[in-house]
């Protein structure tokens, strides 16, 4: 073996050294492309159908469980429209009960002011845009791959709502009010429809359990707009209607600002 | 001849090497397209035989799209020399051991780790940590850690920081204001710093990809721990001509469980998106180091406008009561013993209870 042959062999095992590398590389990227490119569950172009479950993430003076059904297409694999309709069930926390038992049980406040973010929601529509370009697996356990959507959802929509006073009672003996200022229906007075319009934005993820199938976790906000009496002279306040709280000197508060009620969703899809 | 004989055996080993059209691959890819595998790529209708070593025509019954007719090898000189493949033996190649140029082949390929977090040492930094669940307070604040990774699912981890803003909720002060109630004192704990040291799991590994191009990588983190923390209670809210005073409470127990994400933006950073609870047990029954029969002392001491000192120098108080807190005058110029009557108020009233404080961290760390 003299220095050529040397020579030839080193070329070419540099050659073949390098060119493994190549395609170790290749084959590398390939099957990262491939692993993107392939989803497992494609949703472009399906329809589905959903119905979710929410609860209140922080209840202060109202919780709400609300029922929802959904339907939606997925224009494609990272967006899709949907609408969200149902009922939420609705009602004071005990801190509110607490609350309004002390107020009435306390006569030195002269002047009542009503408390914020009591609107109760109940009905309700929204129609929303799901923004969901992230696509991904993980492992529970080592056999066990879970595809999923991180998604990002906004919309808007309309709700009826009902406002049941924790202060403002007219009629009230002791420390219980079987008579509070009650807002509820289509015609609500100066205090502001209890049709309200409603902005919800949601961060969740979509878990695909089979081809058909998915799971959902969400966190979901519903905003919309809140409006208060205050100023009510106690003394004279007779009666628990608009009309008599406004004889009492009752204004509406110009800081009433916006009510946000944040749910954690759990759903379930069904993708025709 | 010899030469050529030689040159001719290492060319040909070469291009063995450089095109792995069959192949036994290692485990790149960790379940390849096996016929009776447990993945959930079994749900695909991949038509490719199994590896035999010997070239097949049989067409996949699945045309291939027009970008998934160029192999990637073929740059290499196996490939160039070779004749295009069919789009049926195309769909056939095996890469690393599974068919990849079929695209019904969907790959399972979370389970090898570009990242290992093995042996290795974080730095994180929470930038912003900020309670979620605040009825009656509401902290932000920020925290670092260090987790020391000693295998790829379990680390151990210290972690501690500072609330710079610890204060009542609004729902507290508009209680106050509205209907003249407010929280029991031990409900309205404020935390002003804590340390915990615990352990950190991460069983979860996964994989995303960003519409159809950009991967990433991520764990979930699960951890839990138990240390202790600074705690404080508002006497007298703030007003236009006067800052809050708040009375410190003392040390805590905490404790506290968390779950989140862990992002691996390279080898060398990750982003963390963590939910964080942190339970601790509140009793106000000290303001300042002083107990009831203290603070009923001082502001004896306090009303017959003689100096607190005197008190103390005479042996009446507890020996954790500081009461130089309520000596003297503050920046407004109001006298500390106004707070004296809101704290023997306070912990006349006595009240207990756990508080779970449930923040969101977010925060970004250095993996050495």
């Amino acid at each position: 073996m003299n220095r050529t042959t040397l020579r030839i062999i080193g070329c070419l095992a540099v050659a073949m050294m390098s060119t493994q590398a190549r395609a170790d590389d290749e084959d590398a990227a390939l099957v990262e492309k491939v692993a993107v490119r392939n989803r497992l569950y494609s949703v472009a172009g399906r329809w589905e159908l959903g119905a979710n479950v929410g609860i209140s993430l922080l209840p202060r003076l109202t919780e709400h469980y609300n029922l929802n059904l959904a339907v939606g297409i997925n224009v494609a694999d990272w967006l899709a429209f949907e609408l969200r309709g149902g009922y939420a069930i609705s009602r004071h926390t005990s801190l509110a009960d607490d609350v309004a038992s002390k107020f009435f049980a306390n006569t030195s406040i002269s002047k009542i002011k009503d408390l914020a973010d009591l609107w109760q929601m109940a009905h309700n529509a929204v129609l929303g845009v799901r923004f969901q370009p992230i696509y991904g697996k993980l492992n529970l356990t080592a056999e066990v791959p879970v595809h999923f959507q991180l998604y990002v959802w906004v919309g808007g929509g309309a709700g009826l709502f009902k406002r049941e006073s924790l202060v403002i009672c007219g009629n009230h003996s002791g420390s219980d009010c079987g008579d509070n200022y009650f807002v509820q229906g289509l015609s609500a007075g100066d205090i502001g429809g209890a049709i309200k319009p409603v902005v919800s934005l949601a961060l969740g993820f979509r878990f695909f359990i089979a081809n058909h199938h998915a799971i959902k976790l969400e966190a979901r906000d519903w905003s919309y707009l809140d409006s208060y009496y205050e100023g009510i002279d106690r003394a004279t306040l007779v009666g628990s209607d608009e009309a008599a709280i406004q004889r009492a000197g009752g204004q509406l508060s110009p800081n009433a600002g916006i009510t946000n009620l944040v749910q954690f969703d759990l759903g379930y899809s069904f993708i025709f | 001849m010899r030469f050529v004989m030689l040159l001719a055996a290492l060319f040909w080993a070469t291009t063995t090497v450089a095109a792995p059209v069959f192949t036994d691959a290692p485990t790149k890819v960790a379940q390849a397209a096996s016929s009776n595998s447990n993945d959930d790529d079994e749900d695909e209708p991949v038509k490719s035989p199994a590896p035999t070593g010997t070239t097949t025509t049989a067409p996949a019954k699945t045309p291939a799209k027009t970008e998934d007719k160029k192999p990637a090898a073929a740059a290499t000189p196996a490939a160039a020399t070779e004749a295009k493949p069919a789009d049926g033996e195309d769909q056939m190649r095996l890469v690393s051991g599974a068919p990849l140029f079929n695209p019904n082949v969907a790959v399972h390929i979370v389970e090898k780790k570009d990242h290992p977090d093995v042996g290795r040492l974080e730095a994180v930094l929470y930038a912003v940590t900020a309670q979620i669940n605040g009825k009656f307070t509401q902290h932000f604040g920020t925290q670092g850690g260090l987790v020391w990774h000693l295998n790829e699912n379990f680390g151990l981890q210290v972690t501690g920081g500072g609330n710079w803003y610890n204060e009542e909720s609004s729902l507290n002060s508009e209680l106050a204001e509205k209907v003249a109630a407010t929280a029991q004192a031990a409900t309205a704990l404020l935390l002003t710093w804590g340390v915990m040291g615990g352990v950190e799991v991460t069983p979860i590994y996964g994989k995303f990809a960003l519409f159809e191009s950009t991967l990433a990588h991520f764990s979930i983190v699960v951890s839990g721990g138990a240390g202790v923390g600074g705690s404080r209670l508002m006497l007298k809210a703030a007003n236009a001509t006067q800052d809050a005073t708040y009375g410190d409470m003392g040390l805590r127990f905490l404790t506290g469980i968390g779950l989140g994400f862990r992002l691996q933006v390279s080898d060398h950073f990750a982003l963390r998106f963590e939910v964080r609870d942190t339970v601790y047990t509140a009793r106000a029954d000290r303001v300042n180091g002083c107990n009831f029969d203290d603070l009923a002392a001082l502001q004896k001491q306090a009303d017959q406008s003689q100096p607190l000192r005197a008190v103390a120098d005479a042996g009446k108080l507890s020996g954790s009561c500081n009461w130089e807190k309520f000596d003297g005058v503050d920046t407004a110029g109001v006298k500390r013993s106004s707070d004296l009557t809101r704290a023997k108020n306070l912990v006349k009233d006595l009240s207990s209870d756990v508080i779970n404080n449930v923040s969101f961290f977010l925060g970004a760390s250095f993996l050495f």
